[in-house]
């Protein structure tokens, strides 16, 4: 039979509990507040990464879409939006391709359903209305056009899809948007598209498909291609988020966020706990009367339930508030690429908020419920006198009647007092124990992230200068000569030529031995499944045939000086041989490394096989002895030949200048000593100016910026996840030490009705906290050592060298502990100021 | 008919290594509608007894029956509610829910019951009790005696069929003492119930039907 339990009754019985114990109700509230703020935090941050994360691997597949379709008729298109598994399929009908520059771009008449899920629109200037307009992407228009501001001309030469002659045509550039990873498509004017007329039936159509459910998406990929009549499987292709690797990536990702979750829960609930300790004798007598009237235990819990969730409906709006402008902070800084993500913004999923809500309500619960539970297991006499001390124990029977008598000194008072009180200190120093151990940890972790080491490994130099219009082009331009040697003089007055180190470059192809051809081919056909797919790099079926069949493979060639050697040789990972800088300079000896573009997909072996040490290599009919290897390239992957896969050798300036004469610099790397880098920048931004160049520049600041930015991504969320925890601690304490006295107002008026001046009450009350701090102090030292030294180093046993140099503190105890004895001593002069308003008579007829 | 009856009804308390003997096989019967004072001096067991027959605590041994239920061994749920509907106690100390004014006082145990409060009897109730001008107040308003009148009233306002007051009047002066003892007799004259009130008073002790006696933990009768 079900039992009446009365809502309302409980409802009201908890309105009146909140209103006539205010100072613990707002107490809680704001306890809850914080709770609710950080796990609010920590679950928007999960999402705004996780959606941050899914967001840059959909880009890989070239669409945020489900599934993209290609070559499909506009018949095929129109189709797609009305099926039922169908979200919605925008789509763009190509007017024709350009190919210039290594890439390949469509032009296509703007389709506003398919822009934004490309980041194609337009954010500076307007879209295309006349036939001889175009509006494209940032990068795309400097390396095509030499300029991306709107108005200027350019000049391209497509092929429409209907066509095989190229049309060469000058346009003005109206519209523009950033640099994103789509960076394939062009819109021109319908009035353009209308002069390259297209069949019905012609297949010039992309579409972007997103579906209502994903589950089972390859199947559901095919069975819509059926449906719309593609036969051809390599006209769609699943976004590659959808592959378990990627999801796996999405989700070990947010889960190092996410388990945060556990500490936060851990320190709120010491919190509450402690909050709730302080009045449990009262609250146990209270349920203990409603026992004698006849409350049962599950209308106890009823009670329990509406009051905890009156508490926490009132904080939880401020709570959410509190994470959002945390997740907002967090993420505007944020870096997750290194790049600016235009569209990137924060995600709030409704379930966030319900979870942050349904998390605190169960700290809150867990911790108010204790009184309830202890009383539902007593008698209701037992609950009703229920004070919380100590039944007497026989062996301490025996050890008072032999006991020596030792008068009671402040101290022996002050003592008695901290270890009456053992079971309520215990729950807020937990509560100060596992937040100073979190910030210890998370502290270790700041300090021993070593920017000088990062940035040096990025770069080893303080200065970077590459050629003319090298801005946006992704390559080097062997034909470039405005790194003059002009340039290169008024560099060397300002800070010597020892510390310029200039970098040549030449594109060539390499004829391979027998036995690096064969391993090479065997590589690619092992890993095929792998490079197969992969879009944005075209050409590798060609480049592999060529390879193949002409046994020749596409190379880099550097000719570099001493100190780039130096450095390359010093800072490279996983280099082979043994770097001799005599032998080097003077005789034809090579580093070689290589490297695919395919970097995307993982293959079962990474690395593409390389020439053996002592081996000849022949470069354009010199031969070089290969003096090492290196298995990773120096340069970024950005700066090589328009090929697929490749290798890079790299030759003395020397054996260079005498191979490909008349050649100029690409790269001018300059080290500043003596805090010359705003010089150097004077020097090259004058002569740029003076000469009308426009030269590519990195200044090692900007790696220091970076890497700081970096750091701020990785311990951000940790940093005020701790800082955050450590109020509560610290709250926790300051109602740990405020309670002590007021709830004690009737003994200390019994030792003051005694003759205990009101000195010798402060002395005693500040004698007891510092007593705690101290025993605190023992213990969140000790265990903050054992955090901040072995733990950090096991949880770091896998950051890469290049960023961590491990670096033992304890700053945050020194920190907590600082503070707490400030409390420890200024909260009891408050305490007293207020308890001694009232007279001592009136205090000792307090009821307790 | 016997509304109360206890068998054999015996409890220790273990204190350390010593053991109390507060009730000693006790064997106590008590008829319907009448006044019964328990008297007997400090220690004798008085309070435990009343303790024993409200469910309040758990005997060593033994049984009471109340009203034809025997409540020894009763779950902790099916007591709470027993008590509710059957039992009215009166504490010495009130024992009042300090958030809740007096006519929730009054009226509670009938709404954690869910019962629908007999209004007219209730107020008759107030009335008896001269309460009808505070019951807006809280319970920390009022003074002991006024307090101990609304103890009364919320024993009363369930209608039980007994009520046990464990020293009703122990904090008050003797003017009102002799106030409540009588009030109470006069519900049990007007309700029809029966009454077991502990008291240290033999001029309140000469106002009962009965007067049992205890000591050490026995009835001497």
């Amino acid at each position: 039979m079900f039992e009446h339990i009365n809502t309302k009754l409980c409802r009201k019985l908890a309105i009146r509990e909140i209103r006539f114990h205010k100072v613990r109700s707002v107490l809680t509230i704001l306890m809850a507040v914080l709770v609710t703020g950080i796990f609010s935090f920590v679950l928007f941050l999960v999402s705004t990464e996780g959606a941050g994360y899914e967001y840059q691997i959909r880009g890989m597949s070239n669409t945020q879409a489900d599934i993209l379709f290609t070559g499909l008729t506009k018949q095929q298109a129109e189709r797609l939006s009305e099926l039922k598994d169908v979200k919605e399929a925008p789509w763009y009908q190509s007017v024709g391709t350009v190919s210039e520059g290594g890439a390949s771009y469509q032009l296509a008449s703007y389709s506003k359903g398919y822009a934004p899920t490309v980041e194609a629109v337009p954010t500076r200037g307007r879209l295309p209305e006349k036939s001889d307009e175009i509006a494209m992407e940032v990068q795309a228009a400097y390396a095509l056009g030499g300029s991306s501001r709107v108005g200027d001309s350019i000049t391209l030469s497509f092929v429409p899809e209907q066509g095989e002659e190229p049309v060469k045509q000058e346009f003005t550039l109206v519209g523009t948007w950033d640099s994103n990873m789509y960076s394939y498509l062009m819109w021109v004017s319908d009035e353009l598209a209308d002069q390259f007329p297209q069949p019905a039936n012609t297949a010039s159509i992309t579409a972007g498909v997103n579906l209502w459910r994903t589950w089972h998406i390859e199947e559901k990929a095919e069975k819509l291609a059926r449906e719309i009549g593609v036969t051809d499987p390599q006209q769609y292709t699943v976004n590659s988020v959808f592959q378990e690797e990627n999801a796996e990536r999405i989700t070990s990702h947010t889960a190092s966020i996410l388990k945060n979750c556990p500490i936060v829960f851990l320190c709120g609930f010491l919190m509450f706990f402690s909050i709730f300790q302080m009045m449990l004798e009262l609250d146990i007598q209270f349920y203990g009367r409603m026992k004698t009237i006849g409350m049962t235990p599950l209308q106890m819990r009823c009670v329990v339930y509406h009051w905890v969730g009156i508490l926490v409906l009132f904080s939880v709006p401020l709570g959410w508030l509190l994470g959002y402008g945390l997740t907002q902070w967090v993420s505007a800084t944020f870096v997750l690429t290194g790049n600016d993500l235009p569209g990137m913004s924060l995600v709030l999923p409704w379930y966030d908020f319900v979870l942050s809500l349904l998390g605190t309500w169960v700290t809150v619960f867990l911790a108010a419920f204790w009184p309830a539970l202890k009383a539902s297991h007593m008698t209701p006499l037992l609950a009703l006198h229920y004070t919380g001390h100590p039944t007497r124990h026989p062996k301490r029977d025996k050890e008072i009647s032999g006991h020596t008598y030792h008068p009671n000194s402040l101290f022996l008072i002050a003592w008695k007092g901290v270890a009456r009180q053992k079971g309520r200190m215990a729950f807020a120093l937990a509560a100060l124990l596992v937040s100073a151990v979190f910030a210890g940890v998370v502290a270790v972790q700041y300090i021993s992230r070593d920017l000088e080491k990062f940035v040096s490994n990025k770069f080893s130099f303080d200065y970077l200068v590459k050629g003319d219009g090298q801005k946006y082009n992704v390559f080097y331009d062997p034909d470039d000569h405005s790194l003059t040697p002009e340039l290169y003089e008024r560099l060397s007055k300002a800070v010597g030529n020892q510390n310029i180190s200039r970098v040549y470059y030449a594109e060539t192809k390499i004829k391979l031995t027998d036995f690096l051809w064969k391993e090479i081919v065997d590589y690619y056909e092992r890993n095929m499944e792998y490079y197969q797919d992969y879009l944005q790099y075209v050409g590798f079926e060609e480049a592999f045939r060529e390879l193949k069949e002409d046994h020749t493979i596409s190379a880099a060639v550097y000719g570099v000086e001493e100190e780039y050697m130096w450095v390359m040789t010093n800072e490279m990972f996983d280099l082979s041989g043994h770097y001799d800088q005599e032998m080097f300079e003077h005789a034809p000896f090579a580093y070689v490394s290589g490297m695919n573009k395919n970097t995307m997909n993982q293959a079962d072996d990474y690395d593409q096989p390389l020439p053996k040490e002592g081996s000849v290599l022949s470069v354009d009919e010199a031969d070089y002895t290969v003096m090492g290897t290196a298995r990773r390239p120096y340069n970024s992957m950005f700066v090589k030949p328009d090929a697929a896969f490749y290798l890079e050798c790299y030759i003395s300036m020397a054996n260079f200048q005498k191979q490909y004469p008349g050649r100029s610099p690409v790269e001018l790397l300059i080290s500043a000593p003596n805090g010359q880098e705003k010089e150097v920048a004077r020097i090259v931004d004058s002569y740029q100016e003076e000469k009308g160049y426009n030269y590519f520049t990195i200044d090692r600041q900007l790696y220091y910026d970076g890497g700081r930015m970096s750091v701020w991504t990785m311990l951000g969320p940790k940093i005020i996840l701790s800082a955050i925890l450590f109020l509560i601690a610290i709250l926790g304490f300051i109602n740990l030490i405020l309670h002590r006295t007021l709830a004690r107002s009737k003994e200390f008026a019994v030792y003051r009705s005694l003759g205990m001046s009101r000195g010798e009450l402060l002395k005693l009350l500040i004698l007891e906290n510092v007593l705690f701090t101290v025993m605190a102090g023992v213990l969140v030292y000790g265990i903050s050592a054992i955090a901040a030294g072995p733990l950090v180093q096991y949880l770091n046993r896998s950051e890469p060298d290049v960023w961590f140099t491990y670096h033992f503190t304890l700053a945050p105890a020194h920190v907590l502990m600082a503070v707490l004895i400030i409390l420890a001593v200024m909260l009891p002069i408050f305490s007293v100021h207020v308890t001694e308003q009232e007279s001592i008579t009136r205090r000792l007829n307090m009821d307790a | 008919m016997n509304v109360i009856e206890t068998q054999h009804l015996t409890k220790i308390f273990k204190d350390g290594a010593s053991e109390i003997h507060a009730l000693n096989d006790v064997n106590l019967t008590i008829e319907k509608s009448t006044f019964n004072a328990v008297v007997g001096t400090s220690g004798s067991g008085k309070t435990t007894l009343i303790n024993m027959l409200g469910g309040l605590d758990t005997p060593t041994s033994g049984t009471v029956t109340i009203d034809g239920t025997v409540i020894t061994g009763m779950k902790d749920r099916e007591l709470s509610i027993f008590r509710r509907k059957k039992l009215g106690i009166i504490f010495q100390n009130y024992n009042l829910v300090p958030t809740l004014n007096i006519y929730e006082n009054i009226v509670f145990p009938v709404d954690l019951d869910g019962r629908r409060v007999d209004k007219a009897f209730v107020e008759e109730v107030i009335h008896t009790l001269h309460l009808k001008e505070r019951l807006g107040d809280y319970p920390y308003q009022l003074s002991g005696g006024q307090q101990q009148r609304v103890a009364i009233a919320r024993a009363l306002a369930a209608k039980p069929s007994v009520i046990l007051a464990d020293e009703p009047t122990g904090s008050l002066d003797s003017k009102n003492s002799q106030n409540i003892a009588g009030l109470l007799k006069e519900c049990v004259d007007t309700f029809k119930q029966t009454l077991v009130m502990i008291t240290h008073n033999l001029e309140l002790a000469q106002l009962a039907d009965r007067v049992v006696r205890m000591e050490d933990g026995r009835i001497q009768e």
